[in-house]
């Protein structure tokens, strides 16, 4: 498996995406719902065990709590195990996944070394990432599917979900990622899931365009996350399909084949059909407490913002964020 | 059938190749790269149920196209029909006098009737006309009910062509086309005779075929039979006409050989030979030869025949014996020598009974008094002589009424008195008033005021009154005292002869027992309506009598039988009908030098005409290309909405 696109115009044409995004993102900062004073160790202060300095309460000793925090004069005094709890300093993290399948980076059908959807994929990572970083968030970023390896090896790695190897900073140094995964995010998230930091943050950028049940990825995704966003990237074309006649429809991700009619019914069928779809996973997500967000990549492309996102309250300019 | 004026444009029909490729073209499934396959695997399987209606659509539009193609196409080549209502009308005259049944072999196969068969059937065969057929005949009449246009309608229509008649008077044949069509109709003469030169230079619409045969001929060309007068009692006489033509052959050649012509007399009946006669003719020459005929064969039908030729209807002829018809006349005038007049002249004539029966009953009622005449009676009226007036020269109003044909008054003196009768002509002019006003009974003719015949300056000398059912008067206004007319015999007794044979006319039965003419007229009682005609061929046929008259065209020849639907021809029953012989007799037609073979061409332009009478089409296919592309735009918007 390559660790780069097939073709150097694509590579360019995606990186372009990503350095636009990282550009756009820069004015907006990732709205955190916890707030807390930043100690030495983090960024943020967690109501939990910590190891700051500052002590909060005491409670009762759990098993499996650290004997280190055992009261023990109390417990002598009162003969009750008390556990001492303390400000907690911790740094927030943002856990971003990348559906990294073939359909993520379908190609433009008048052009074949640009693509719309990834060029899209990549501008909203990108934008991600610096209003994240604005936030002092640390990011990891998860290929969900056979993707690149470690930046020293630069091998590919196998299935499941993988740690996008960036040497941080700017996007600019990043490696670009081929999305040549012949997994669907299903079936990656089945093989190995992202080993998300219990209480971060959590968003999945992914058509969604595969046959799985959304619940096991919907509830990983979910578990211990201080808030999950699921956004859907969608081409116009993956809304509508294309006008009257005959048409030999072939899957990017398999290369199965269908001939179809199309004609008026047929086109509400489908827009029906993809209605029923993304139905399906908004009340998944609803259920898990995550947002599911359509997006669709001729906007995000075209425009010079995440109204969307801003709307929905995932980021917000970087004046009005809460530091 | 149709046909292309411009065939080369049928390589527009190339096109019809090149939609086929476009639409394989369009048809091919195009393809497309999409996400993923899941949002159309539900659609494809639910679509192949409705994917046969979409490809039935798909074929319509397809074949919608093609055939507004094909119609542009045939459109281009502007296609034409030669239309059956575009066809020429043309009315053929048929010659059928009997000289077209002439024969080389004698068997008809080749004779000239047949052979103008079949140039009428060239033409025919071309489908540019529509025939009307006319048989010359003596009177011209059409045969046929409708227009005839296929070959096997004009064979039905010529299955009356009888070539029978004594004579065909095409010229007025031609004229009477000519007054019952006009514009561009055309005439087309079958006959064996050359046209005149006036209709080859003037007739641009008449086409001229003749395919006649010169051929020798011997004939008889007269033929009667008469009571031999000489002497009462004598019997009966017959004076046949014998003519030999000469053929082609010998046309032209002096002092040829006579030869012997037996003449040979039958009983119709049973054909057994009654007399023999021989005589020596040669060609181009004629003879007359009086027979005197048994006493047995005297009331016997008679056969006359020589031997077959080229012609045979003129070789064999049938005589019928004359029935003698008796006339009743009641004689009643008052004045000796008047009536001595009368008497004198009608003694002439034997078949004339006086003062027989009663008034009532006679036939003919002369008398100086006033008398009102019964159903089919006429009445002589000659009214006293008051103060007579000489007049010198009186003249007839027409020659061809029958009182005065041959009569010689030029020269003598006919007195009258202008006023003699008035009270009668006061009386029959208030009855022929009154009569006019009420209903004529059907059957009568008309009465009409007197007819003046012999007229001199403002004096009626003979006039004619019809009355109802028959009757009529003559008035004979004549005083002999102070005439000439009387004392030249020839003048009294024509006038007199004319008369009773007028009167003779007028009696039950044929008009002649022995006759070429085609047309016969048969008198029956005023009541009847209806006759059984008996044809020599043995067909029956039912004809219809008015006014006691029934007239009768006679296209066969033979022995003609009628008698009235309701009885016998005296009105009693049905057990002696009256009978005609018809014969074909003309020395013109039996003559066969005169005939001529040859095509006399009016009809050239006709060729050119055929473009303008061809109707062209195009514009139908334009019409249906141009709704099949109004269709397939709808269709197209229709999809694409």
């Amino acid at each position: 498996m390559s660790s780069q696109p097939s073709r150097p115009g694509l590579e360019t044409d995606l990186r372009r995406g990503l350095l636009d995004g990282y550009e756009l993102g820069t004015r907006y900062t990732v709205v955190s719902n916890y707030q807390g004073n930043r100690g030495l160790n983090g960024t943020r202060f967690r109501r939990q065990a910590g190891s700051s300095m500052e002590f909060l309460e005491h409670r009762d000793y759990h098993p499996g709590d650290d004997l280190r925090h055992v009261d023990w004069s109390v417990m002598a005094k009162r003969e009750m195990v008390y556990i001492k709890c303390y400000e907690q300093e911790s740094t927030p993290v943002l856990d971003i996944v990348i559906d990294h399948s073939r359909s993520m980076c379908l190609r433009d059908m008048d052009e074949d070394q640009k693509s719309t959807k990834g060029r899209s994929v990549l501008k909203l990572l990108g934008a991600l990432y610096a209003a994240a970083r604005s936030a002092h968030f640390h990011v990891k970023i998860w290929l969900a599917g056979s993707g690149v390896g470690p930046a020293e090896s630069r091998t590919a790695v196998q299935g499941g979900c993988h740690l996008f190897p960036i040497p941080g900073g700017h996007p600019g140094s990043w490696p670009i990622p081929d999305f040549s995964s012949e997994q669907t995010l299903g079936e990656a998230f089945l093989e190995r899931p992202p080993s998300f930091r219990p209480n971060g943050y959590r968003m999945l950028i992914s058509d969604f365009l595969f046959d799985a049940d959304p619940a096991p990825i919907t509830q990983q995704m979910a578990q211990n996350s201080q808030r999950c966003v699921m956004i859907q990237m969608l081409n116009q074309s993956d809304r509508s399909p294309p006008e009257h006649g005959s048409l030999r429809v072939i899957d990017s991700e398999t290369g199965e084949t269908r001939n179809v009619y199309i004609d008026s019914q047929l086109q509400r069928q489908y827009a029906q059909t993809l209605e029923n779809h993304q139905a399906k996973w908004h009340e998944s997500a609803s259920r898990n407490g995550c947002l599911f967000v359509p997006l669709t990549a001729e906007n995000v492309q075209s425009r010079d913002s995440l109204r969307e996102l801003e709307e929905l309250q995932i980021i917000s300019s970087s004046k009005a964020a809460t530091p | 059938m149709p046909f292309f004026l411009n065939p080369f444009a049928f390589a527009a029909l190339s096109a019809v190749p090149v939609l086929v490729g476009i639409y394989y073209l369009r048809n091919r499934f195009r393809k497309r790269v999409v996400s993923s396959l899941i949002l159309w695997e539900a659609l494809v399987k639910s679509h192949e149920g409705g994917q046969k209606k979409d490809q039935l659509q798909l074929p319509l539009l397809f074949f919608l196209e093609i055939l507004a193609i094909v119609c542009l196409g045939f459109a281009a080549t502007q296609p034409f029909f030669k239309t059956t209502n575009n066809r020429i009308p043309v009315t053929v005259i048929l010659d059928d006098s009997f000289s077209l049944l002439a024969s080389e072999t004698g068997n008809g196969e080749d004779s000239v009737q047949q052979e103008l068969k079949e140039a009428l059937s060239e033409l025919v065969s071309r489908n540019l006309y529509e025939f009307e057929f006319m048989l010359a005949g003596e009177f011209p009449s059409r045969i046929g009910e409708a227009t005839a246009r296929t070959s096997r309608e004009v064979d039905a229509a010529l299955a009356n062509w009888k070539c029978e008649q004594s004579n065909a008077n095409l010229d007025a044949a031609i004229e009477e086309v000519k007054k019952m069509h006009t514009g561009n109709h055309r005439i087309l003469v079958l006959t064996d005779e050359a046209p005149s030169l006036d209709y080859l230079r003037q007739d641009r619409e008449l086409h001229w075929i003749s395919r006649g045969k010169h051929l020798k001929n011997l004939a008889i060309s007269f033929a009667a039979r008469s009571p031999i007068t000489t002497a009462p009692n004598q019997g009966q006489q017959l004076l046949v006409r014998l003519d030999r033509y000469a053929g082609k052959e010998e046309s032209g050649t002096d002092a040829l050989p006579p030869s012997s012509v037996d003449i040979l007399i039958r009983r119709l009946e049973d054909e057994s030979l009654i007399v023999r006669n021989s005589t020596r003719l040669s060609p181009g020459t004629s003879s007359e030869i009086m027979l005197k005929l048994p006493d047995e064969a005297s009331g016997s039908d008679l056969i006359v025949e020589v031997e077959d030729d080229a012609l045979q209807l003129d070789n064999r002829i049938t005589l019928l014996a004359e029935k003698k018809a008796e006339l009743s006349v009641y004689l009643s005038i008052d004045d000796p020598n008047y009536r001595q007049l009368w008497q004198e002249a009608l003694n002439v004539l034997p078949q004339v009974q006086i003062n027989r029966l009663p008034a009532s009953e006679a036939d003919l009622v002369i008398s100086q008094k006033d008398y009102i005449p019964r159903d089919e009676q006429w009445h002589i009226y000659c009214p006293p002589q008051k103060k007579p007036v000489a007049f010198a020269g009186p003249y007839a109003l027409s020659s061809d009424h029958p009182l005065v044909r041959g009569l010689p008054i030029n020269n003598s003196i006919w007195a009258a008195d202008p006023s003699a009768g008035e009270e009668l002509y006061l009386e029959i002019e208030a009855e022929r008033t009154t009569a006019e006003a009420q209903e004529t009974p059907p059957g009568s003719p008309r009465r009409a005021r007197p007819r003046s015949v012999l007229r001199s300056g403002q004096t009626d000398l003979v006039s004619e009154t019809n009355l109802r059912r028959g009757g009529k008067r003559i008035r004979i206004n004549l005083s002999p005292e102070f005439s000439t007319v009387q004392l030249s015999p020839p003048s009294w007794l024509i006038l007199v002869v004319n008369l009773i044979q007028w009167k003779e006319a007028h009696l039950h039965g044929p008009e002649f027992t022995n006759t070429w003419r085609n047309r016969q007229t048969v008198r029956f009682p005023l009541d009847t309506t209806e006759a059984l005609l008996t044809h020599p061929s043995g067909e029956k046929s039912s004809i219809q009598v008015i006014g006691g008259q029934a007239r009768i065209e006679t296209p066969e020849v033979g022995v003609w039988s009628i008698t009235s639907a309701s009885g016998g021809p005296s009105g009693g029953p049905a057990t002696d009908p009256w009978r005609w012989s018809f014969f074909a007799l003309s020395s013109s037609e039996s003559d066969l030098s005169t005939a001529t073979s040859e095509t006399f061409d009016n009809w050239q332009e006709l060729e050119s005409e055929k473009r303008i009478h061809f109707r062209p089409f195009d514009w139908l296919f334009g019409l249906i290309a141009f709704s099949l592309v109004v269709v397939c735009c709808l269709f197209h918007n229709r999809k694409a909405g």
